[in-house]
């Protein structure tokens, strides 16, 4: 794959950005660089010659890939895109090797991290659940990688004639990607968020659910947790008091269907719900690796 | 990587960073002359080094840092400004406030809010109507800008007709400066100077904003649009002056110039929507379209703006109004109803011109990349006057871009007393076109009597065009400056340029012809002695058929030193021009236009600091055989704030004869008139609240 070219980038670099109020990193950093133009800008000039690689990647990094600037953008620019074509084109890490679905049934649990949870559901539902284990969200973050494809058939392949449920929003985007059929816990929970419902970045709105807010990005997403640990961290936090902020009762819970979501929320010291928690019995997640 | 550091107050820990990434993005605001440059490979430089507090304490940690570090300091709101203010400033200490972004509380019944700077304003409305209310102030650059960037390069939104610029929202104001917190406006120390009119428009060289307290109010219930097609400019003006000074109260009233109309195809019948492309965004869609016609499409007519423009000039002369009134639904009704004798001599285009308009008023601000991506510059300047000087300030400015640029206009901001002109620009892309245009159109502005700026602020665009507007009183503003920021510390020399001679003051009115020196009608401002008792100013007005709109109870001079603008509950301008003489014998005289965005306002800082000669007044007309109308106080037909009689005492609301329509849509019952409650109180809710 190859990176954008400069021109590409011109409508946002000469944008007096418009869609910083969107952009949950803009919102949630409070950080100049971290407007969509200003992200722009440095790839930019990057592509120009007039940077080095380094800041560019570090740009980049700081978006999550929301789509939330494209989609107020009057004049269609694809800057999600972009900045994440960028990104992958540049510091390729292709998805990781897939694991091998362990056990029997007709559903796989998709397990993003260490909590395994394909027993309880099964449990719950009173018939077998598979399992398959990934620790990069089935190869979310390689979109677009030369891989891509043959990654998408193998997944294809691997989890044929089965339906995969999943507990957060990134594999979900990769096995619809992939033609798999999948489901949500969330949905064969029944399981339904009270209280303000955090909306997970580019993932499906709660079925029923009170209006989520939609400025609030816990900072998990894409190559900002590892690119810029700090900002992840004070994203979540931010996060959390909007959230916090907008329950409509002063005893609504906070809820988010995203798992992962959860956990960055949850590190940042937010008391949150999940359907996964749910699931395990309310527990709180033991801590990251 | 961020780092941070302990802050000199307490032990917070301030964030803060030296990091490239960081620095770089502080490079430029909106500025388009930057913009331009950053096109040409050149980049303004970095600041040294950006914090970001989360509370007033954390800003004074920043600003004792400074100190300690001996570094200029630039706050930085979302950096919308077009005119340099925040640009990057080597060596400098940026204090970005977007993390201060938190509503701290709302007082529905006073109507209130209390912010933080860094809100950006699009997200004070969203807060705001989630719970039924609105401040109504909708710059373009809404998604763009935050509230301390409002108060401190005195901003003005799309709805300033009705609720006022930025200024009149804003009732109080906590700064950070090295000197230490400055209290203003309803929060000033008792017995304190209220610096509230100084702060605003002091473009971070005085200190940081670091808590505000905005007028808020309900949200419209109903929102009237519409469009009206007049045949020229002169008949448009006389239109909008006259629903302006019938006491109506638009939320919009916008008036294209002829090339403005037909690009945005105002006039023409409902069809597909005209989603305010301009000219060059149309032109750069044909090249690309068409390859072989190419960049010359966009190139030629940049590189010859005279003969584009002059081509332009034989169109035709037609131009559209927009026209809004919104709030309570019966007053809209009654006030659809009163403005429409006057405008009669318009074609009526329906509601769609104005809804199109409303849908799409954010859109205008895509324009400019396509411009710069073309290779060329696009740019504005808003000016204003009072009505009687509005035509020759639009025809000189237009003529002094359009030596360099493709110029068209609009009338956005109107007040019973003049309005502001925003010009449109682009230009072919070399710095030094840029430079000229700018040169000779801020000179045609100062030559024609308007200000150089009606609301996008100074900036190193325009330091020198302000100062030279401000006169002998650019003092004030040193002498506040000195005690509030001694070291000079504060955006240094971007807003008043230090090395700038002092333009000579007008000499003193002739004494014989007080109390009132002169009138212009058009406007409807009066100049009048300021030490002159009110009984007298009334009687001479009286004796041509005017009055005082506002009702002082002492001296104008003393009457509006102690004016507070949080005792006015619905914004009103209760002084325009003032002349003040120093000790030295130097004047000064400012306030050339309804409202100016050139540098904080200094009139009443002028007024307590050297001895008032001349104040300029609003008044209005009056005819002994049609009294006003005074009704019984009724809160069931409204809130007053709302209805805006032209004045009220807690028992009695007073409407102009003319707004008998107001009246009886609300359904007030009219008590019986006496010839002196028809010229109001002598005191009213209106006047002063001293506390000084
Ligand atoms: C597309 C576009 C459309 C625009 N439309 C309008 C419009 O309709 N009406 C209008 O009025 N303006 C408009 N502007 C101009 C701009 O949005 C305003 O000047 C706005 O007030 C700037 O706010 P900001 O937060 O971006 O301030 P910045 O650009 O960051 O700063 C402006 C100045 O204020 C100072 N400052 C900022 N925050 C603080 C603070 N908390 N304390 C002290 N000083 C501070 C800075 O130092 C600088 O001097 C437009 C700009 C653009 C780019
Ligand atoms: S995505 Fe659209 S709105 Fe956002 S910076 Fe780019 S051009 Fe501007
Ligand atoms: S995709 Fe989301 S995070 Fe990335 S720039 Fe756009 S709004 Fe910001």
């Amino acid at each position: 794959m190859s990176p954008p070219a400069a021109a590409d980038l011109g409508p946002c670099v000469y944008c007096p950005r418009l869609c910083r109020n969107v952009c949950p990193v803009a919102v949630g950093t409070g950080r100049e660089s971290a407007s969509p133009t200003a992200m722009a800008t440095q790839v930019w000039l990057y592509l120009e010659g007039r940077t080095e690689l380094k800041l560019a990647l570090a740009a980049a990094a700081l978006c999550v890939e929301c789509g939330a600037c494209e989609a107020i953008c009057e004049v269609q620019q694809p800057l999600a895109h972009l900045l994440g074509d960028f990104r992958r084109a540049l510091s390729p890490t292709g998805p990781q090797p897939l694991a091998q679905v362990e056990g029997e049934g007709a559903l796989v649990a998709v397990e993003v991290d260490e909590r395994r949870w394909a027993e309880a559901l099964a449990a719950r539902l009173g018939k077998p659940v598979a399992r398959l284990r990934t620790e990069d969200h089935l190869g979310h973050d390689a979109t677009g990688q030369p891989a891509w494809p043959a990654h998408l058939a193998r997944l294809k392949a691997a989890l044929r004639g089965r339906t995969a449920v999943v507990s957060e929003h990134r594999s979900l985007a990769v096995l619809t990607a992939a033609g798999v059929e999948a489901a949500h816990l969330l949905d064969q929970l029944g399981w339904s968020g009270a209280g303000v419902v955090h909306q997970p970045c580019a993932g499906p709105r709660l079925p029923g659910a009170p209006p989520a807010l939609a400025l609030a990005c816990c900072g998990s997403r894409a190559a900002l947790p590892s690119a810029h640990p700090d900002l992840a961290v004070q994203l979540a936090e931010d996060c959390g008091r909007r959230l916090y902020d907008e329950r409509p009762s002063p005893e609504g819970p906070i809820c988010s269907p995203d798992s992962t979501c959860a956990r960055a929320l949850r590190e940042a010291g937010w008391t949150v719900e999940d359907p996964l928690s749910a699931l395990l019995g309310g527990a709180e997640p033991p801590a990251p690796p | 990587m961020a780092i941070g550091y302990r802050g000199a107050m307490g032990d917070a820990s301030l964030p803060c960073s030296t990091d490239r990434l960081e620095l770089d993005a502080l490079r430029r605001d909106l500025w388009p002359r930057q913009t331009l440059a950053m096109a040409r490979g050149e980049l303004p430089p970095a600041p040294a080094e950006v914090v970001w507090p989360r509370d007033a304490g954390e800003v004074r940690a920043a600003l004792d840092r400074a100190q300690a570090t001996g570094r200029a300091v630039v706050p930085y709101g979302a950096g919308s400004g077009v005119c340099g203010a925040a640009s990057g400033r080597e060596g400098a200490l940026v204090i970005d406030l977007k993390r201060m972004n938190r509503v701290l509380e709302l007082d529905a019944e006073a109507r209130t809010v209390r912010v933080q700077p860094g809100l950006l304003g699009q997200h004070l409305e969203d807060w705001l109507a989630r719970r039924g209310l609105m401040c109504g102030h909708s710059p373009s650059s809404i998604a763009c800008s935050t509230v301390g960037g409002y108060a401190a390069a005195r901003s003005a939104g799309q709805f300033s007709s009705r609720y006022g610029v930025f200024d009149d929202m804003l009732l109080a104001a906590n700064l950070e400066a090295p000197s230490g917190t400055v209290r203003a406006g309803a929060w000033t120390p008792r017995g304190q100077e209220d610096l509230l009119p100084v702060l605003c428009g002091s473009e971070g060289a005085l200190g940081v904003f670091s808590e505000l307290l905005i007028r808020v109010v309900p949200l419209p219930e109903r929102r009237w649009l519409r469009g009206y097609a007049f045949p020229n400019l002169v008949s448009a003006w006389t239109a909008m002056r006259g629903l302006l000074q019938a006491g109506l109260w638009p939320s919009v009233i916008r008036l294209y110039d002829p090339l403005d109309t037909r690009l945005n195809r105002s006039t023409r019948p409902p069809g597909p929507a005209a989603t305010g492309r301009s000219l060059l965004s149309r032109m750069h869609a044909l090249a690309r379209r068409t390859p072989g016609l190419g960049a010359h499409l966009t190139d030629l007519p940049l590189a010859m703006p005279g003969l584009l423009n002059a081509v332009f000039g034989t169109l035709g002369s037609e131009v559209a109004l927009i026209l809004g009134f919104e709030g309570p639904e019966a007053l809209v009704a009654a006030q659809v109803e009163l403005a429409a004798p006057i405008l009669e001599a318009a074609r009526d285009l329906g509601p769609g011109p104005g809804e199109r308009w409303f849908q799409h008023r954010h859109s205008v601000s895509y324009k400019l990349a396509p411009v710069f991506l073309g290779g060329g510059f696009a740019d504005t300047m808003e000016v204003a006057a009072t009505w009687s000087r509005l035509e020759g300030l639009h025809d000189a400015v237009r003529a002094a871009i359009g030596r360099h640029g493709l110029v068209m206009a609009h009338f956005s901001h109107a007040y019973p007393e003049g309005c502001s002109i925003y010009f449109s620009f682009a230009g072919k892309g070399e710095l030094a076109t840029y430079d000229a245009l700018w040169q000779d159109a801020l000179q045609a502005a100062a030559e024609a009597g308007g200000t150089v700026t009606h609301h996008h602020g100074v900036g190193p665009l325009k330091a020198r065009a302000a100062a030279a507007e401000a006169g002998a009183a650019v003092r004030v503003w040193r002498e506040i400056k000195g005690q509030v920021d001694p070291d000079g510390r504060m955006n240094p020399g971007r807003l008043f340029p230090d090395d700038q001679p002092e333009a000579p003051g007008p000499p003193p009115p002739d004494p014989d012809l007080g109390p009132v020196f002169a009138v212009d009608e058009t406007s409807l401002l009066a100049e009048v002695d300021p030490a002159a008792p009110p009984s007298q100013v009334e009687a001479a007005l009286r004796s041509r058929g005017l009055a005082l709109r506002l009702r002082p109870d002492r001296a104008l001079g003393p009457w509006l030193v102690a004016q507070r603008r949080e005792a006015l509950d619905s914004w009103e301008c209760p002084v325009f021009a003032v002349q003040a003489r120093f000790q030295d014998g130097a004047s000064a005289r400012i306030g050339p236009a309804p409202r100016s965005a050139a540098g904080p306002d200094l009139r009443r800082a002028l007024l307590r600091r050297a001895r008032a000669e001349l104040v300029q007044v609003p008044v209005r007309r009056v005819d002994p055989d049609r009294p006003a109308l005074l009704v019984q106080a009724d809160p069931a037909a409204g809130d007053p704030r709302e209805l805006r009689p032209a004045w009220r005492t807690p028992d009695q609301w007073a409407f102009e004869p003319d707004q008998r329509a107001i009246v009886e849509a609300l359904g007030l019952s009219l008590t019986p008139a006496s010839s002196r409650r028809a010229h109001g109180p002598r005191r009213s809710p209106t006047a002063p609240r001293e506390r000084e």
